[in-house]
């Protein structure tokens, strides 16, 4: 594929690590169903949890992306930023109601034909967008939302860390 | 969904179901009164109460009532719901025993046996009571007998089983209540039958549910099964419940599927494991797509069969609910779905076959809702809707891709045979559809057919699509159905209308900067500007993907080819340049000036380095590289002279520029950060602080307006600078990363010169810069050569040697080897040629170029300096020692001996309060090779002494004391006091006291010398003397030369003591001590010490009788408030003039204050008379105390000169109003004539008995 993800070598210096992302990832891991079977064979490697993970600024711009297979990643990010569209319908939406009864998960953004897009969006208006191979139904709405609590509170590490600029990419090196 | 109210016989499947009642016994009696009861049922509803929980509904009761036949009970083992009877009515109208008995009770038993058979319980025995039979027949029993007997011989226990219906076609209160009592009991009784019997149902079904893993378990016959219960839920307009019915199919089937999916299958889920052969679409235009049904009957379902069966049963009933959008909603899942579970199965799928499926079965949805909402209901649900339109578009493109339809020269033989394909798996068109001109099965029949057909679908389609999307504010969705659109025109040759789609998905994803969709649009858009052959934007497009890293290097490379290529070309028309935007080719790194304050003379060479980043893959040929530079020069500017340029600034020459913007744009709504700077502004003349300020160094971006920051995309019209100076740099290539290039500039006019524009060419392309930011600024100075000759420390000291420094700043003149500066020589200043001395050049920019001896030849008038040979521009500095000879300041007239020096106080009263020490200025004329005028420098010399003198009496005995006091930092070493009488009297002899010879001075202190005169004979009026002290540096230990010593010369006159004051305090008689507030008796006694001498002959001498006396006036004055005076304090009195001639004086005193206290001051003045004329008319005495100030008193104190001007102006003013008046004068007599013998003592006072307070005064 020609598109090399270069965003992520660059400035290295930089380099923040997203420290807790693999846990958060991993905390579905728990409740994934493995399957067996000769039928796996025909799906290449072991259960995938996110296909893509996305955090975006509260101006729309990516702090970070990742997603697995990397061949795709092009799909990805025209998904995600598509699904941006429905984040901030359903976030004018919430605007309405009180703040403290606002709940952070947006649930199902959209689906397609092969994957489930999931929001979430925190209180400062930063989104995380997930998405999800639509053949992965071992993942229901509840590890879903785990998953997005736990990919809040790496991010809020994130952000807590003196060195992270705010408002840069955010680096890390683990994630999936 | 208006219920017919006929009673039909019952049709199964239709809408028009109602649960079935039959009717036995006298149906002429139950037609007369079916009217009433099917329009009275349904009025009122009633309450079911539900078992395992579930919330209790109103439910408004139907009925199907039916002649009751014994085939419509149920057999065993029959399921079916529909058709099941819920309640059984026996009608009569007996009234009479005797029919009773005769046929009734049979009829009765009969019907109950049969019930009875089947186990059905739910039955209910009308008996319709009529008035008019009653009166027609008068021997009849009691009503209620017949009611009571059917109740006895049938409802053993269930008495409520038979009911009395009276009247019943009568319009009256008691029908009206008999009415409503059958009709509560009905409902309740059909009521009670549901729940019996739907609970028994729903125990079965959930019983078959739990054989599921049994290997004999099929689905199909569960789903008939449960489907029962939906449709009776339906029957009853529980739509909700049928709803969930279907809805726990559906996930039942779903788990399977998934189940399916992790090994675990069902055998009869193989079954839907058979290949898709039909892909009509969903059916939702009628209630129940019977076809379908009976398929899963049969178990010949395959799984698009069954999902779009469910699909449309779960359809009808969110319409019947009113919830279309849910329809729209489930409709996308299902889609999705169905996709997924096909792919999960490995179900063998022809190409395109669920493109058709899911296209049709898009557009049926859409329809469907359409057919069942309003215009405006629609438009405001888009939301809803548009993921259907979405996926229909983009469903009818991929199919459009397979068939050959999207290419340029239409579909091939291959295409056309998939073509046929798929549209034989349509089947034909169904009949409910086949009047509709639009239905989903013509369009895509018609889409399929042609390739202007299908572009004619395609385009509206997504234009619907953007549109809608546009409508809802999902711009990012629109963007990217528009993106799909464009490559679809590209793909059809037609970049003209690819071109805006792609604009402007492009300026979406540049505003958000999302980098890999930029890269990816814009490798698209650079495509169709080729083909546009806009070679500019092409161009411009191109080199920011040959930058872009998101690419492959062989991508970027191609790009950066593409420019090459076209820059290569000869161009046809000379001269045309291509103008694109610098930023994507190379970016400017930082910057770097030779010399690094970047000021340069007129004629010197300065080099700007600048480090280019160059983004290309490869490297890149440029023919010239330049800087636009603008020339302005500021006049009368101080910043810009050659002083403040050289020596102020000291940036370090390197000046970075900020990287471009990062991949990601800085949003329009945070704005850069401040970027303030402290400013501070310095006077020229005194380097003290002028103004001083923040300056905010970015307010061009930040005040800049909002919209235009939204424009990203730098706008290819780059304007090119054409400026008189340039810089110039050629034939470089650069390489990828970071490149230096030099340029190398000779200054020509002095002035200021700001880079504006950095310019690379690439043949006829040209790369432009066009504002290089941070300013970048360079000055060109010229400067007339000049001479500075300033003192080494802060004030040259006189006396001892001091070093001058010499700066020799050449300016535009070179120094020549023999040029030298001649100094002419001021007498009473000395150069000290030492051999060692060297003279330093230094560069203008301060880098010590060389060092070279100083030749210095001293004549008698001229000091000949020859400098070492510098360039222009260059500084030359030496230091060199000079001495000014020492002075004294002579208190007499007497000329100085210093020649030209031209020693001065320069303020009296200056120098006497501050300690300023006493200067001397020497004027050195110097003549420098390239002026034909001389410089003329002051050189100020202080004295670093300042001398006193004072006259001391002990008594007659007389002592000369000085005082030397240093001024200066330094310390010093005094030697060799001498005090010699310049008047060489020989009687006189002046006895040294001191006893070191040598005695340090150190700074700011004070050393006295002392001194005591000796005479032999009557002394002199008057003493000259002469004090000198040879002084040296403390801190050097030996001086090259010897110093001259310092100098004093004073007069003391009137030394010798005439009169001795002697006062006394006796307290009040009687007592030992004074008191406070008590008089006190103050005796003064004036002694003459000597005869009549020289001194003494003055106006005040009167002689009488070989006697001569002189009149003195005495004053006591207390000036520390310790005494009162009382009566008079002064007096005159008159004072032979002859040895031990005394004067008794004595007054009154009081003490104010207790303790030791001081005596009071007695002065003595002597009293003059105004004129010997007038003396006699003038009682001086009452003169003197009537205005005692108005008496002029010669000599009083020096330092209180303020005082003696106050004095003047009132003596002024009082002589202005005594005019004419003659005024006697005081002469105070000098310190050394009186002897105060009791100065010093003091008188204790002790406080007054009663008084108890003790003021304590601390200062």
């Amino acid at each position: 594929m020609p598109l090399i993800p270069s965003l992520w070598e660059s400035k290295a210096n930089r380099s923040l690590e997203f420290s807790c992302l693999r846990p958060a990832l991993g905390a579905g891991a728990g409740s994934c169903v493995t399957s067996g079977g000769s039928r796996d064979a025909a799906r290449a490697g072991p259960p995938k949890l996110a296909v893509c993970i996305a955090v975006i600024a509260k101006e729309n711009y990516l702090f970070y992306i990742r997603s697995t297979p990397t061949e795709n990643e092009l799909k990805f990010h025209y998904m995600v930023h598509t699904s941006l569209d429905v984040v901030d319908e359903k976030i004018s939406a919430m605007a309405k109601a009180l703040v403290d009864q606002r709940e952070l998960y947006l649930d199902l953004l959209y689906p397609t034909e092969d994957y489930k897009v999931y929001g979430y969006v925190t209180n400062s208006k930063v989104k995380f967008v997930m998405v999800v191979d639509s053949s992965n139904t071992a993942l229901r709405d509840n590890e879903i939302r785990s998953m997005f609590r736990k990919l809040h509170n790496s991010y809020t590490d994130v952000m807590c860390n003196p060195f992270y600029n705010p408002g840069d990419c955010i680096q890390s090196r683990c994630a999936e | 969904m208006d219920a017919s109210e006929e009673p039909l016989p019952p049709v199964i499947y239709t809408m028009e179901n109602k649960p079935i009642v039959t009717c036995a016994g006298d149906q002429n009696l139950f037609t007369s009164v079916y009217p009433t009861l099917s329009q009275q049922l349904p009025r009122e509803p009633m309450e079911w109460r539900r078992s395992y929980g579930r919330a209790p509904k109103m439910i408004h009761l139907e009925s199907n009532f039916v002649q009751f036949k014994e085939e419509l009970l149920p057999k065993e083992g029959n399921k079916a719901l529909l058709t099941f009877p819920f309640l059984h009515i026996y009608w009569t109208e007996c009234c009479d025993t005797e029919v009773y008995k005769a046929t009734v009770k049979d009829d009765l038993t009969k019907w109950q046996n049969v019930l009875k058979a089947h186990s059905s319980v739910d039955w209910l025995i009308v008996i319709v009571e009529n008035d008019a039979k009653k009166k027609n027949k008068t021997n009849i029993l009691p009503r209620t007998s017949i009611v009571d007997k059917i109740r006895n011989d049938f409802c053993n226990k269930q008495s409520d089983r038979c009911v009395v219906l009276s009247d019943p076609l009568k319009d009256s209160s008691r029908t009206q209540e008999s009415w409503n009592a059958f009709l509560t009991k009905l409902r309740t009784l059909l009521l009670m039958s549901f729940t019996k019997n739907l609970g028994k149902f729903e125990d079965d079904m959930r019983t078959l549910r739990e054989k599921r893993t049994e290997p004999g378990w099929s689905f199909c016959e569960y789903f008939m099964v449960q489907e029962e219960l939906a449709f009776v839920f339906e029957m009853l307009q529980q739509f909700e419940d049928a709803l969930v019915q279907y809805d726990e199919l559906d996930a039942l089937f779903s788990q399977y599927v998934v189940n399916f999916g992790a090994g675990d299958g069902a055998n009869w889920l193989t079954f839907f494991c058979q290949p898709v052969k039909s892909w009509n679409g969903l059916i939702l235009r009628k209630p129940i797509d019977m076809e379908k049904r009976e398929s899963i009957q049969r178990r010949e379902a395959t799984l698009l069969d069954l999902r779009s069966y469910l699909f449309s049963r779960q359809c009808t009933l969110l319409l019947f609910l009113q919830r279309p959008w849910e329809v729209a909603q489930r409709a996308l899942e299902l889609l999705h779905n169905c996709v997924q579970e096909l792919k999960l199965l490995e179900v063998s799928v022809p190409p395109g076959a669920l493109d058709c499926w899911v296209f049709l079965s898009c557009l049926e949805v859409l329809q469907r809702i359409e057919g069942c909402c309003d215009r405006a209901q629609i438009d405001s649900n888009i939301a809803h809707t548009v993921g259907l339109w979405s996926y229909a578009t983009e469903k009818l493109k991929s199919l459009g891709y397979l068939c050959g339809l999207v290419s340029e020269k239409g579909p091939n033989s291959e295409d056309l045979n998939r073509t046929v394909d798929l549209l034989a798996g349509l089947g034909a068109e169904r009949p409910e559809t086949a009047n509709t001109a639009q239905s989903p099965y013509k369009k895509l029949k018609e889409a399929l057919s042609s390739v202007e057909a299908f572009e004619k679908h395609y385009l509206d389609l997504s234009h619907a699509t953007i549109e809608m999307y546009t409508s809802i504010g999902r711009i990012r969705s629109a963007k990217f159905v528009g993106k799909d659109l464009a490559e679809f025109y590209m793909r059809k040759k037609a970049p003209q209308k690819a071109e805006i789609y792609l604009q402007g998905a492009l300026k979406n994803y540049l505003a958000e900067g999302w980098a890999l969709p930029i890269t990816h649009t814009r490798k698209q858009l650079a495509e169709c500007q080729k083909h546009l052959g806009q070679i500019e934007n092409y161009l411009q497009t191109s080199s920011l993907l040959a930058s872009d890293h998101h690419l492959t290097e062989e991508e970027r490379k191609h790009f950066c080819q593409e420019i090459l290529d076209f820059a290569s070309q000869p161009s046809d028309n000379p001269g045309h340049k291509i103008v694109l935007p610098m930023q994507s080719f190379a970016q400017l790194r930082d910057l770097h000036f030779d010399p690094s304050n970047a000021v340069v003379h007129v004629g010197g060479v300065l080099c700007i380095e600048i480090t280019m980043y160059s983004q290309m893959p490869v490297p890149v040929h440029v023919e010239q590289i330049v800087v636009n530079v603008h020339f302005s020069i500021e006049k009368n500017s101080y910043r810009k002279t050659a002083e403040w340029l050289t020596k102020h600034k000291t940036s370090n020459g390197i000046i970075n520029f900020p990287p471009e913007t990062a991949p990601f744009p800085v949003s329009q709504n945070s704005l850069p950060a401040l970027e303030l700077y402290e400013m501070f502004e310095r006077s020229p003349s005194d380097n003290s602080l002028n103004t001083t300020g923040i300056i905010c160094r970015n307010v061009h971006m930040l005040l800049r307006r909002q919209e235009s920051s939204s424009s990203l995309e730098m706008p290819s019209g780059v304007a090119l600078e054409e400026g008189a100076h340039l810089l110039r740099c050629s034939h470089v290539t650069l390489e990828p990363g970071a490149n230096q290039i030099t340029f190398r500039t000779q200054a020509k006019e002095p002035g200021t010169y700001t880079l504006r524009q950095l310019c690379a060419s690439v043949g006829s392309v040209w790369f432009v810069l066009p504002h290089i930011y941070p300013i970048v600024q360079y000055d060109v100075y010229s400067q007339e050569p000049q001479l500075h000759v300033e003192p080494l420390a802060d004030s040259l000291l006189a006396g001892i040697p001091q070093k001058v420094k010499f700066t020799v700043t050449t300016g535009h003149y070179t120094i020549k080897n023999g040029d030298s500066l001649q100094l002419s020589n001021a007498e009473a200043m000395l150069i000290l040629c030492q051999a060692e001395s060297r003279a330093m050049v230094y560069s203008n920019t301060r880098e010590q170029s060389s060092d070279a001896a100083l030749r210095i030849q001293s004549s008698d008038k001229v000091t000949s300096i020859s400098l070492p040979v510098a360039p222009a521009y260059h500084v030359i500095e030496f230091e060199l020692e000079v001495l000014s000879l020492p002075s004294a300041p002579a208190l007499g007239g007497e000329s100085d001996m210093l020649g030209m020096a031209e020693p001065h106080r320069k303020h009296k009263d200056k120098q006497k309060t501050g300690h300023c020490m006493v200067t001397t200025d020497h004027k050195v004329s110097i003549d420098c090779p390239w002026s034909i005028y001389s410089t003329v420098i002051a050189l100020t010399f202080s004295v670093p002494f300042r001398t006193t003198h004072a006259l001391l009496s002990s008594g007659t005995r007389k002592y000369v004391q000085v005082c030397v006091q240093n001024l200066s930092e330094l310390d010093f070493q005094l030697s060799d006091s001498y005090l010699v009488d310049t008047s060489d009297s020989t009687d006189l002899q002046l006895v040294p006291l001191n006893t070191q010879s040598q005695q340090p001075i150190y700074s700011k202190q004070s050393v006295f010398f002392v001194w005591e005169l000796k005479w032999t004979e009557e002394p002199p009026p008057s003493l000259h003397c002469r004090f000198s002290v040879g002084f040296s540096p403390a801190s050097e230990e030996q001086l090259s030369i010897s110093l001259k010593p310092y100098t004093y010369e004073f007069k003391v006159e009137n030394f010798f003591t005439l009169y001795n004051v002697k006062a006394e305090i006796f307290p009040p008689s009687g007592m030992e001590y004074c008191r406070t507030g008590s008089l006190c008796s103050l005796e003064v006694l004036i002694t003459r010490l000597s005869d009549l001498l020289e001194v003494d002959k003055d106006e005040a001498l009167t002689e009488s009788d070989e006697h001569f006396s002189t009149k003195l006036m005495y004053e006591v004055v207390d000036n520390s408030s310790n005494w009162a005076v009382c009566g008079k304090s002064c007096g005159v009195i008159s004072m032979p003039v002859a040895a031990r001639a005394t004067h008794r004086v004595h007054m009154e005193v009081m003490p104010l204050f207790a303790g030791y206290l001081p005596l009071p001051d007695v002065r003595l003045f002597k009293y003059l008379p105004h004129h010997s004329a007038h003396s006699s008319q003038l009682d001086a005495d009452s003169w003197i105390e009537n205005d005692s100030l108005s008496v002029d008193k010669h000599g009083d104190d020096q330092p209180d000169s303020s005082s003696l001007k106050s004095r003047g102006s009132v003596h002024s003013a009082c002589s202005s109003e005594h005019k004419g008046l003659p005024m006697p004068r005081l002469q105070a007599l000098p310190a050394g004539q009186v002897f105060n013998s009791s100065s010093g003592t003091q008188v204790l006072v002790i406080p007054s008995q009663d008084d108890h307070v003790l003021e304590v005064s601390v200062t």
